[in-house]
């Protein structure tokens, strides 16, 4: 598994993973899970269980740990092995344990390796998916102002709100567009989403 | 697709169709460890099996299978005596296509650990998930890993004891017969002294692409064949699942790439088998990882 940590990548949208709740994402062919406990705490781990290499992402989340599908262990939000159900005496060694990678939530997308904001309220655009490597990705025209860079992100304006973009390679030919923003209005973000759409479906086409 | 160079899998007897499955007269094209093979039956419906340049391969037929080796000195084929006692159901469940290696597709039958996961309600309950000690030894006069005294809570081990209670301690004895084939003994309803034999042949197609065969010698007089092998896809179709979203899909063999446990004991000995046999095909090898 082949995964810059020093990048800092948003890999999707906050509100896409409620508590409780684990999805899996893809960043350069690296398969990940992310999963969000009952305290709202989220976390980004390989997507393959230690024990028998079971994808993490189709386990489930109970009492704030991550359960595997295949044999039930249980890892608490550190990571560590919790409990074997196989061996339910069993205290199991620290060794045991899922990789896991630093992760924040900022402007409403979860960040590998991002720090946190409290500055504002971020609600969810859309996330898409491009069949395009992410190097010939061009910016949609859904900002008020030019894109202005901050880190990995892109930051526009909507009339007095704020949007915020960020993209990820998935794999070499695929790319992740994420898109939230500070509009409480449901209707402009729904308008967003399907302005973000229009542009994939004309980007794809001129560079088919 | 090219053929593995690997030797030890080469010199292996293998499954490539399930008897019938060749119409009389009629051909399957299929693939064995990236090999081309066609399948053609006579009218009496012996099916012969051809590479692509017309030579000939040799077959046999056994517990329902067809079998064909690409080796020059094959591993002999298991002997399980259950399929010529004459009192048992001989069923053979079809097959099924696993995209993974065929050794997670062994190690996973070989695994209690799972059934209160993956099977729950039929082959474990989620409130008795506990693995008791059991034992595996090398039999060398046969070359095979037995694992014994092996005992699970089974809400509904077969279609005859799901119609007849409400659960079960089963006993089973598991057998690796070769390294791409297993085998276990179960407790069968109504008979203390025999056991029903449950077998799993696999034709890896390449290393991450197998087809599976299950061939049973089954004590059930009341069941209907059709349930029986309902129940059996019902079990196997739970398993690819996770078959098929193991990550590696290779079976890895390096040491600490996986963390086993003391239910893992099969596990860790058919692993251990399996290096000492020198086999790569199927395997993330230490050099690889």
């Amino acid at each position: 598994m082949t995964l810059n940590t020093t990048q800092m990548t948003a890999l999707g949208l906050s509100a896409h993973i409620p508590p409780g709740d684990v999805h899996p994402a893809v960043l350069n062919g690296a398969e990940l899970a992310l999963w969000r406990d009952h305290d709202c705490h989220v976390h980004l781990w390989e997507d393959r269980c230690p024990h028998r290499g079971m994808r993490l992402s189709f386990g489930f989340v109970r009492a704030n740990r991550l359960t595997c599908l295949y044999h039930g262990w249980e890892f608490g939000g550190d990571s560590g092995c919790k409990r074997i159900p196989a061996h339910p005496d069993l205290d199991p060694p620290a060794t045991l344990c899922a990789t896991r990678f630093p992760v924040a939530e900022r402007f409403g997308m979860i960040v590998l390796n991002g720090s946190p904001d409290q500055d504002a309220t971020w609600h969810a655009v859309r996330s898409i998916f491009v069949p395009r490597p992410l190097a010939d990705l061009r910016l949609p025209e859904i900002s008020d102002t030019p894109w202005r860079a901050d880190g990995p992100f892109w930051l526009g304006t909507l009339g007095d709100y704020r949007i915020a973009l960020a993209r990820h390679a998935v794999g070499a030919a695929e790319s992740a567009l994420h898109v939230t923003t500070t509009h409480p209005d449901t209707d402009t973000r729904l308008s967003l989403a399907r302005a973000l759409v229009r542009h994939r479906q004309q980007f794809t086409q001129e560079t088919a | 697709m090219t053929i593995t160079s690997d030797t030890v899998a080469l010199n292996q007897w293998f499954p490539v169709a399930y008897a019938g499955q060749v119409k009389p007269g009629g051909r399957l094209e299929t693939m064995l460890l990236g090999q081309a093979l066609t399948l053609t039956a006579d009218p009496d419906g012996k099916v012969s099996v051809h590479l692509q340049d017309g030579t000939a391969m040799p077959t046999k037929e056994a517990f329902t299978l067809v079998f064909t080796t690409l080796g020059d000195a094959p591993r002999p084929m298991p002997v399980i005596a259950e399929f010529d006692e004459a009192d048992r159901r001989v069923i053979n469940c079809g097959s099924v296509g696993v995209q993974t290696s065929p050794c997670r597709i062994v190690e996973n039958f070989l695994d209690m650990a799972h059934f209160c996961f993956v099977h729950t309600d039929i082959l474990g309950a989620v409130e008795e998930t506990e693995v008791l000690k059991y034992r595996t030894e090398l039999r060398e006069d046969v070359d095979e890993i037995w694992a014994t005294d092996c005992k699970f809570f089974q809400p509904a081990a077969s279609q005859s004891a799901r119609e007849a209670s409400a659960g079960q301690l089963t006993d089973y004895i598991y057998r690796i017969t070769t390294p791409f084939s297993v085998m276990l003994y179960k407790t069968a309803m109504g008979y203390a002294d025999r056991l029903d034999a449950i077998c799993l042949f696999i034709q890896p197609r390449t290393e991450t692409d197998c087809i599976a065969y299950m061939p049973m010698a089954l004590l059930d007089d009341v069941s209907s064949t059709t349930s029986m092998i309902d129940f059996q896809q019902t079990i196997f179709l739970q398993d690819r699942i996770i078959l098929e979203n193991q990550r590696p899909r290779l079976l890895p063999i390096a040491p600490r790439a996986e963390m086993p446990t003391r239910a893992d004991l099969s596990s860790v000995a058919y692993r251990r088998w399996l290096k000492s046999k020198g086999l790569r095909f199927g395997l993330l090898t230490e050099d690889a990882a």
